[in-house]
């Protein structure tokens, strides 16, 4: 049997997106510019409900149309509340491997909830997606993930010097990665 | 005014604009070279019929977020490969480039990297980029020299990320800032 549940852990679940509930909540989140940039190609700007509803269509289109893109909406397990999302993407089959995101919105869970929510990646990205490595991502001033990432034991491998210009300010961008090798590992430890 | 009088004009090559119904035909004979493709990109090694690459040229030559150029030989006219920028956002201070030189007698002899340096110099002097991005596979060593020759400089490498020929590669990105290209262009 297999029992393993792939989409929640004690404080957090994963689900679909619900385009009744979290419109609102969502686009309300990206007044947060930090936010808005994980819903922004580029030009970032706070976004209204009509235009967060059309990034939710987009997505679900992509996502059935290509098979390499896996996103879930994070919510707090006790009240159901949106909190964010993690996405798996540019997941290149041939090569088996991946790219991870998460991103959260509620600024209660901010600095709370993301070494969890990157354990749940993993397990999907390694023991349902059978990739092989999986890289993050992430500007230099995002200070919880990079603590996150640091203390569930992925390596920074790539640096683009200044490849960020937020908040009137250049700021690196790494790039993290782990092996399905380094994570079982990292488990026994 | 400066005294540079052809900007996309090099020592060996000049940058066109890519025409599909020119360049189709040639496009789609470069990927019947295995070792081509397998330099060019992660997708599994593959042809396309001259139609259908022509369809994609079409598509890229009246995108809005990117510029994509044909390399051409200024000695005898030939059209010897393919450069651009991907993805060209706004409020973003980086952008890729991506190369490649589709006719293997031109290889190592220094077409890229003078297209490479006529490329830089446009995203600097005109498109005002703080930075240029690219990645390149491990086992490609003769493009890493040429980046090199170019100015970028090695930002790191996702360790085994491509898995090729029975065994896992790095991906390597390198990248310039448009500081440093300045400097090196004032030595």
């Amino acid at each position: 049997m297999i029992s393993t549940p792939l989409f929640e852990n004690e404080q957090i679940i994963l689900t679909e997106l619900d385009f009744e509930k979290d419109l609102e909540r969502d686009a309300g989140f990206t007044q947060d510019m930090r936010y808005a940039r994980y819903w922004s190609k580029g030009f970032i700007k706070p976004l209204s409900k009509n235009e967060m509803k059309s990034k939710y269509e987009k997505l679900e289109k992509e996502m059935d149309d290509h098979k390499s893109q896996f996103h879930f909406a994070l919510r707090e397990k006790s009240s159901q509340m949106l909190i964010g999302y993690l996405r798996l993407y540019w997941v290149v089959w041939n090569h088996a491997v991946g790219s991870m995101s998460i991103a959260i919105g509620d600024p209660q869970s901010i600095g709370k909830v993301e070494g969890g929510i990157l354990d749940l990646g993993l397990q999907y990205a390694f023991q349902e997606l059978n990739l092989y490595r999986v890289d993050f991502h992430v500007s230099q001033f995002e200070s919880d993930l990079l603590r996150a990432l640091e203390e569930k034991h992925w390596f920074k491998e790539v640096t683009f010097r200044e490849g960020e210009f937020f908040g009137g300010k250049y700021w690196d961008r790494y790039v993290y990665g782990i092996t399905i090798d380094q994570w079982k590992n990292g488990e026994l430890r | 005014m400066n005294e540079i009088i052809n900007w996309m004009e090099g020592t060996l090559v000049r940058l066109i604009p890519v025409d599909s119904e020119r360049d189709s035909k040639k496009f789609a004979e470069w990927h019947r070279n295995s070792e081509y493709s397998r330099l060019l990109n992660g997708d599994p090694a593959l042809m396309f019929s001259s139609k259908g690459i022509g369809e994609w040229l079409k598509k890229n030559e009246l995108a809005k977020d990117m510029v994509f150029f044909a390399i051409q030989s200024i000695e005898d006219g030939t059209i010897i490969g393919e450069i651009g920028l991907d993805d060209i956002q706004p409020g973003s201070p980086n952008v890729f480039v991506g190369i490649s030189i589709g006719d293997p007698q031109y290889w190592g002899r220094g077409y890229g990297t003078d297209a490479m340096r006529i490329l830089l110099r446009y995203a600097f002097s005109f498109l005002n980029m703080h930075r240029v991005s690219l990645s390149v596979f491990g086992y490609n060593e003769r493009a890493i020299r040429s980046y090199e020759k170019a100015g970028f400089r090695h930002e790191g490498s996702l360790h085994n990320w491509l898995n090729r020929d029975g065994r896992r590669w790095d991906l390597h990105f390198m990248g310039i800032l448009q500081s440093e290209w300045k400097t090196e262009k004032a030595n």
